[in-house]
């Protein structure tokens, strides 16, 4: 197996919190006692006002928060939910692991590299989609499932696959599909 | 104090201790990557695996994060113990390039040692390695190979928890975790290099050795390093009269483990501009000489008759200026002549560049002996500390001075205002300069990499320096004592050994240092009894 | 008796997760009774019940909060583990969805029993949702005087601070959690110390698991001695088992300890789905070992019964194999988890893991060795108790035993006469995709 790193470099886009994220934030600080655990939260903050976390943002966190850049960046890597690139509007995080596996999903696999015509750690050139094969999302239950903007979608199959990925694609709420 | 048995003897340790230092003192090394000495256990290596015996069965634990405890009882050559190691070993191989052909770290490379150590097993990796980042250059001293790394994690502590300012860390996870610093940063702490000796595997580089030799053809050499007043304790690595690296030299007493890369790199001098043979210069023209003929010409510019004992004092007016870089037995020497047979002034003069002491090592005085003056009562100048400073030595020089200026080998600018007034000068230094460009007579002085001399740091700690190379020409010392013996009509002296024995007789701050046998980590002088 | 409802009384109360659904039912009544208890009333008598942690270990929980030192000036912090990660496992998930209060009122007991003043709960950043219903929760029981200071006028001050986890297993480790909590990589700490002496911030600290917690506000409310009552001599009580996989009504289930294992799956989810035939049984999670179907007919359901299999009750998650699914093919998926979920300190994991799958791999893709199978065997062991938390024992015992107990069809793979019938589209090992 191969390994193929992604370089991480600046974006060139200067970051800082808006005013939103600045007040969250300034409640977090409170919240612990060392500055060091807000990393995390000030990451989330980051991500969730950028859709990924650029190097300007960590060097940025890492300077609001008096921690060295290169912990940051650390923490960044260490986390498979903070994303240094920018993914699809839709970001599909499809769950592989034993029940969703059991339960097929390789199925759904199968269905978005189809129509999608994207495979894991790919996006659609028109940035609608972005796919990512995940490890065990704690839904065995209604497995096979994935989480896509920010919600899990359970006892998927195909056909409701399918309908999920119809309505984002024809701009419609795909919630409405998830019955 | 508590009663371990380690191999079945009883042995006392103090209660607390990690198991792994209790062991290497009575003299059982056990393997390990992440522990360091200097750092402390970090417990990630897995590598000092030994087995501990308990009623309900011998358990394997590490011994790095173990605290001895009363009625401990390890085995650490078990069956069990040396298979854990072997495995973890093998783990360790599993993805590694294996390039020892061309990686510096061969011959000191923990992973060789212990391969060697544990049976030599064939491989048993059997899929393609994982690839990572190599020969990835992070920074002005230092080059990363990702693929090489057991990922101990002691760069990344060295530079966060001892220099205080992280700067490499380990991103990523599982088997494709890798050391990095932050995109597009670069290592850039003054105290890089050690985190290539403390790399215990070939993955951190340093740029200045790289390809430079196969370590196991060095010759070492246990010196001091003379870049600044700490006088970190170092190993100079030499082939054929050639520097390669130096090293710093564990020593509690100094610098830990530690020494900062400019002091490390501090040796290109040793090999550039450097004086062969001394040389007088009349008329514009400049007239090589031997020795002998040289000392001649110092008392003819001191304007005592060519030969034979003079009655002192009668020379011409000298000034003896001394470089804080030499050595405490020249100091000791020109002392004697300046004080006792010209009775001329005598300054040591260094000039402190703008900086500060760091919290680690590094210090604003760059000379390895200013308190070696400070200890034999000789006046100190700071040079740089505004042009004032040198008006003690200008105001001796007075119109027809002679200046005697000793140990200047590089950076001479500071004494321009006093060349200019010197009538004449006699220079004893290393390296070709503008004092030597001046001077009316040159003695080709040693470099701190030639010569055996002794050097007091910052705190009255006292060590030797050792030849790493052949000189290029006469000590210091030996010049300063042929000059002194002819102005005397005594015998000169034989060995370096017997003017320590007289600084040991007749300072006392070095009353209770036995300067003639040094232990190699040095000794502390009594800073406190300042000669008047 | 009938299966007792603990954790679950309310998962199917539509406003159980509002603060007036919850008092609507009783939530918060024991807490007039708990803070005029001592503290170390509330420790015995959460001793007492037998209380054991729903996390995975098993650990005793009031023996865990008795190591806490009692004489120290450090603040001392409770750690809720609601990161819950352990594949087959979705129990914390429901209780943090549907009763929210029984944890914060589980929190308050603990708080009060220990003398902690803040609690973080570190909840996995996958779970939206939970996480949602969880903060409400909290944000309504500052509102109306259970959370911050002087609760109900009892003098006693509670903070609870729920923090997000970013995506990372070992974060459910108690010392990984911990490290993650202080800003780090989640890397698992040597022990000794333990927690309870040096943990997050470098003081006392009780990490306990979400199911843990919320099974105290029904001891403190019925009394330890009902609790006990319920279950077997050493596993007491109830449990959420999250069963999954081949089953006709995947889903939790309390139960209580004691009973036969594959009785309880199949009163519970109807047995195997579509009436095809068991194959066999993880009873704790995917680093347990496996049981086949014969073993899993044969066991009851608690700690020492299915320890004594060399298997484990875990984090009572249950996974069931039916007669098609391919044990190989499993096993790499486990061994794909474990290698991706490595924190990659130690190199036993670090590597074992990698190597462990890069083997099945090499098996189920028709490129295995015959000496792969005892190649795979003799690592095992050297993953086991050599690192400094249990992730390489998860990669390496399911391995060790998946083939030990179904070896012929690891034989099968290497036999290149016979390679088996693939049914499955093979799932694409694609380490690169975390990258994206």
């Amino acid at each position: 197996m191969s390994h193929a790193r992604h370089a991480i470099a600046p974006s060139g886009k200067p970051f800082a919190f808006s005013p939103d994220n600045e007040a969250k934030f300034a409640q977090l600080l409170p919240k612990y006692p060392t500055k060091r655990a807000v990393i995390l939260p000030a990451l989330w903050l980051a991500q969730e006002q950028e859709g990924h976390i650029t190097v300007e943002a960590m060097e940025y966190v890492a300077r609001r928060l008096e921690q060295p850049a290169v912990a940051v960046f650390a923490v960044v890597e260490f986390y498979t939910m903070f994303k240094t690139e920018p993914t699809g509007k839709h970001h599909i995080q499809l769950c592989r692991t034993l029940s969703c596996w059991m339960r097929g999903y390789q199925d759904l696999q199968g269905l978005i590299e189809r129509k999608l015509g994207i495979g894991p750690g790919e996006k659609t050139p028109d940035g609608k989609f972005s796919f990512e094969l995940v490890e065990c999302l704690g839904s065995c239950g209604t497995a096979p499932m994935m989480r896509m903007d920010d919600r899990y979608w359970e006892n998927l199959t195909v056909e409701k696959l399918e309908r999920i990925v119809d309505a984002c694609n024809q701009g419609r709420d795909p919630a409405g599909e998830d019955h | 104090m508590v009663t371990i048995t380690i191999d079945g003897n009883k042995i006392q340790a103090r209660e607390g201790a990690w198991l792994i230092d209790v062991c290497r003192e009575n003299g059982i090394d056990i393997p390990h990557f992440c522990y360091h000495p200097g750092l402390g256990p970090d417990g990630n290596c897995r590598m000092c695996q030994v087995d501990f015996v308990s009623p309900r069965g011998n358990k394997l634990g590490i011994s790095c994060k173990t605290a001895v405890a009363e009625g401990m009882e390890v085995l650490t050559q078990s069956e069990a113990a040396k298979h854990a190691r072997a495995s973890v070993e093998e783990m360790l191989l599993l993805n590694h390039p294996l390039d020892c052909p061309i990686c510096d770290k061969a011959g000191e490379c923990s992973l060789q040692d212990y391969y060697m150590e544990h049976d030599l097993q064939s491989s048993r990796q059997d899929f393609t390695r994982f690839r990572k980042e190599k020969a990835k250059d992070i920074g002005p001293t230092l080059v990363l190979d990702q693929e090489r790394c057991v990922l101990c994690d002691r760069c990344v502590r060295f530079l966060r928890d001892v220099a205080g300012d992280a700067q490499l860390y380990i991103a990523g996870r599982g088997h494709e975790a890798y050391i990095t610093t932050f995109p597009g940063q670069e290592v850039t702490s003054p105290y890089s290099i050690n985190t290539v000796d403390l790399c215990p595997v070939g993955a951190l580089t340093a740029k200045d050795f790289r390809f430079g030799s196969a370590t196991w053809f060095l010759k070492n050499t246990d010196s001091v390093c003379t870049t600044c007043a700490r006088g970190c304790s170092m190993q100079i690595q030499s082939k054929k009269d050639q520097i390669y690296r130096m090293r710093p030299r564990e020593n509690a007493d100094v610098n830990g483990y530690w020494a900062c890369d400019e002091g490390r790199l501090n040796y290109k001098f040793v090999n550039e501009n450097r004086l062969a043979r001394p040389f007088l210069r009349r008329g514009g023209e400049t007239i090589e000489c031997s020795v002998p003929e040289a000392v001649a010409e110092m008392r003819s510019l001191l304007g005592f008759k060519p030969a034979g004992p003079v009655d002192a004092p009668s020379g011409r007016k000298g000034v003896v200026l001394l470089s804080a870089t030499a050595t405490l037995e020249e100091m000791f020497l020109f002392q004697c002549l300046a004080q006792e047979i010209l009775s001329a002034p005598l300054f040591v003069a260094r000039h402190v560049p703008d900086g500060v002491d760091d919290r680690l090592l590094r210090r604003a005085d760059k000379h390895p002996n200013a308190k070696g003056a400070e200890l034999l009562g000789i006046r100190l100048l700071d040079l740089e500390r505004g042009a004032t400073a040198a008006a003690p030595v200008i105001e001796a020089l007075g119109s027809d001075g002679v200046l005697i200026a000793v140990g200047f080998n590089t950076d001479v600018a500071p004494l321009d205002p006093i060349m200019a007034r010197a009538k004449k000068i006699v220079a004893l230094s290393g390296c070709k300069n503008a004092l030597t460009d001046r001077a009316d007579l040159v003695v080709p002085g040693l470099t701190f990499a030639e010569k055996d001399g002794l050097v007091v740091n910052f705190q009255g700690h006292v060590q030797q320096l050792k030849p790493a190379l052949e000189p290029a020409g006469e000590t210091e010392w030996r010049v300063v004592d042929l000059l002194i013996a002819s102005l005397l009509g005594t015998k000169p002296h034989e060995f370096v050994t017997q003017i320590r024995k007289a600084i040991q007789d007749g300072v006392p701050a070095f009353a209770g240092v036995n300067l003639t046998k040094l232990l190699p980590t040095g000794a502390r002088a009594d800073a406190r009894a300042v000669a008047k | 008796m009938a299966t007792p409802k603990i954790i679950s009384a309310r998962f199917d109360e539509k406003k159980a997760h509002t603060l007036e659904g919850y008092l609507a039912l009783g939530g918060y009544a024991t807490l007039k009774k708990l803070f005029k208890m001592k503290p170390d009333e509330v420790i015995d008598e959460v001793k007492r019940s037998g209380l054991r942690g729903r996390g995975g270990a098993g650990f005793p929980t009031g023996m865990k909060w008795s190591f806490i030192p009692k004489n120290t000036d450090k603040p001392k912090y409770l750690c809720v583990n609601a990161d819950e990660g352990e594949p087959g496992t979705f129990k914390d998930r429901l209780i943090l969805e549907r009763d929210p209060h029984a944890l914060i009122e589980g929190i308050l007991i603990c708080c009060h029993a220990v003398g902690i003043k803040t609690a973080y709960i570190y909840i996995r950043g996958e779970y939206d949702f939970p996480l949602a219903r969880l903060g409400a929760a909290v944000k309504e029981a500052y509102a109306n005087g259970y959370l911050g200071k002087n609760i109900k006028n009892s003098g006693v001050d509670v903070d609870v601070v729920i923090h997000r986890g970013a995506g990372a297993y070992i974060c459910g480790d108690e010392t990984g959690l911990i490290e993650s909590l202080e800003g780090k990589k989640g890397q698992p700490r040597p022990k000794p110390p333990f927690p309870a002496i040096v943990g997050v911030f470098d003081c006392p600290t009780v990490v306990n698991n979400v199911e843990t917690i919320s099974a105290l506000p029904w001891i403190m409310t019925n009394g330890a001695d009902a609790y006990a009552a319920i279950g077997t001599e050493k596993s007491k009580g109830t449990m959420l088992f999250s069963i999954s996989g081949m089953v006709e009504r995947p889903g939790v289930y309390e139960g209580a300890f004691g009973v036969n294992l594959w009785k309880f799956i199949e009163e519970s989810t109807g047995g195997v789905k579509g009436g095809k035939k068991l194959k066999a049984v993880i009873p704790g999670g995917s680093s347990s070992a496996i049981l086949t179907a014969e073993e899993a007919r044969n066991v009851n359901l608690d700690y020492e019964s299915i320890a004594a299999t060399g298997a484990m009750v875990g984090s009572g998650a249950i996974m069931v194999f039916d007669e098609d699914t391919c044990v190989v093919e499993a096993l790499e998926v486990v061994l794909r988890f474990y290698a991706h979920e490595s924190c990659g300190q130690c190199p036993p994991c670090r590597e074992g893991t990698y190597w462990l799958y890069e083997i099945v791999n090499r098996i189920r893709t028709g490129r295995g060795r015959p000496e792969d199978i005892d190649l795979m065997l003799a690592i095992c062991p050297d993953m086991l108790g050599r690192t400094v938390c249990v992730l390489a024992d998860s990669a390496a015992i399911p391995a060790a035993s998946y083939i030990k107990k179904f070896r012929s069809e690891f034989e099968a793979y290497i036999d290149k006469a016979n390679p088996p019938e693939r049914k499955l589209h093979p799932g694409g090992i694609n380490f690169e995709a975390r990258a994206l």
